[in-house]
């Protein structure tokens, strides 16, 4: 039995030091994949903290048909960017990544900061939302089709050809900026 | 070209700006263990029928149908063939004939059932006897009172016929339906104008006779 899969159990148990153990083993990534679809650092800490406390209240509806915990945490993730999405009632990411990369850094932070990572990350501001969260779940997550899959309800031939048309876009706008 | 691509993306990860707070992953975590302490995760309560998975369901309707059926089918086994179940017992007789493993064992079934045949013949006859003459004894219990009953009755029907000449014929009453209003008030007003038109033809009548001049034969000659 996996560290996770036992933390799983024993949270179901009501155990809430185990469910401690499992927010430290994913809040890193939920919180880079919400950030990066927000791109809002107080709203991505507040959609981290109540995801953590959804998962807790859903914890024994959770059974492991096919779906691993760590995507059923990244579903409840994304619905909570959803909900985000619809009550704020936010123009569209694409507006808001275009806000952040007019913010511009200076040549000087740029160099600092690793320029080609930077401007790799305002490209990917710049994506559709599905394209969006391919590319993270995909590439920065580093998940396999599959459990991108559950994540996202879609099959994994369809996961296959988003991700090829999400990199094509993003290299199109890439080259669109060096311009 | 596209593995520099993806290892450029799979680096964002390691931006200062796309990854949590240190400080606010622990007071967030010592916010979550608090609340999640105060409140258990929702446990549904599992139900008796939550329980039973849809195989289950299929083999409870199963065994109603067999219990029901084998108690028909064990029903049948006494059955004549006058009697609604007798179908069944046959049905169930070629069953055991199908499935019976051996020649031996069909041909044993199959002495049985004849002699099943045998003995049912015997004791539908015997039935048959047996209703004929309840049936006879029950005509010869009927025939006896009948003819009193026969005489007492006309008496009766003679009595009756007396009684009816006796009584005076009453006319028939035809029943009076209540008049409706409004056509009482149009026959009212129909039989008015009845009345004052026989009147105008009398007055007109009267005037003609007036206005022509009396006609008298006698006058009249002819003259050729």
């Amino acid at each position: 039995m996996s560290e996770l899969k036992e933390l799983v159990e024993r949270a179901k148990a009501g155990d809430a030091e185990a469910f401690g153990n499992i927010y430290e083993l994913l809040v890193d990534r939920v919180y880079r994949f919400i950030f990066l679809r927000t791109n809002n650092k107080e709203d991505a800490e507040d959609l981290t903290e109540q995801v953590f406390i959804k998962c807790w209240e859903n914890l024994k509806k959770y059974q492991e048909k096919g779906i691993i915990f760590e995507a059923y945490v990244f579903k409840v993730a994304r619905n909570q960017i959803i909900d985000y999405y619809r009550t704020k009632k936010k123009h569209s990411n694409i507006d808001e990544a275009l806000e952040i990369s007019d913010k511009g850094l200076s040549p000087e932070e740029q160099t600092e900061k690793n320029l080609a990572k930077e401007l790799v990350l305002n490209a990917l501001n710049s994506l559709p939302g599905s394209y969006k969260e391919i590319i993270i779940l995909k590439f920065i997550e580093e998940k396999d089709n599959t459990e991108i899959g559950q994540i996202l309800n879609k099959p994994t031939d369809q996961i296959r050809v988003l991700q090829s048309r999400a990199l094509k876009a993003l290299r199109k706008i890439l080259l669109n900026n060096e311009k | 070209m596209k593995n520099n691509f993806e290892n450029l993306l799979k680096e964002i990860k390691n931006l200062d700006e796309v990854n949590i707070d240190p400080e606010f992953k622990h007071s967030a975590k010592v916010r979550l263990i608090n609340t999640i302490s105060n409140k258990s995760p929702i446990v549904k309560r599992p139900t008796f029928f939550m329980n039973i998975k849809p195989v289950g369901y299929v083999f409870a309707a199963l065994g109603t149908v067999f219990i029901l059926g084998g108690g028909t089918v064990f029903a049948s086994q006494s059955s004549l063939p006058n009697s609604p179940l007798y179908p069944i017992k046959i049905a169930s007789e070629k069953l055991m004939l199908n499935v019976a493993p051996t020649n031996e064992i069909k041909n044993q079934l199959k002495n049985e059932f004849s002699k099943r045949r045998i003995e049912e013949g015997t004791m539908d006859e015997a039935n048959a006897d047996s209703r004929d003459s309840s049936v006879n004894k029950d005509n010869q219990k009927l025939d006896t009172p009948h003819k009193k009953d026969d005489d007492t009755e006309n008496k009766k029907s003679i009595r009756l016929e007396d009684s009816f000449k006796a009584q005076p014929k009453q006319p028939k009453v035809k029943e009076e339906k209540p008049k409706d209003p409004i056509q009482d008030i149009l026959e009212d007003k129909v039989n008015g104008l009845k009345k004052e038109m026989k009147e105008e033809k009398r007055e007109e009548d009267k005037n003609e006779k007036s206005e022509l001049p009396s006609l008298d034969l006698n006058s009249f000659h002819i003259s050729l």
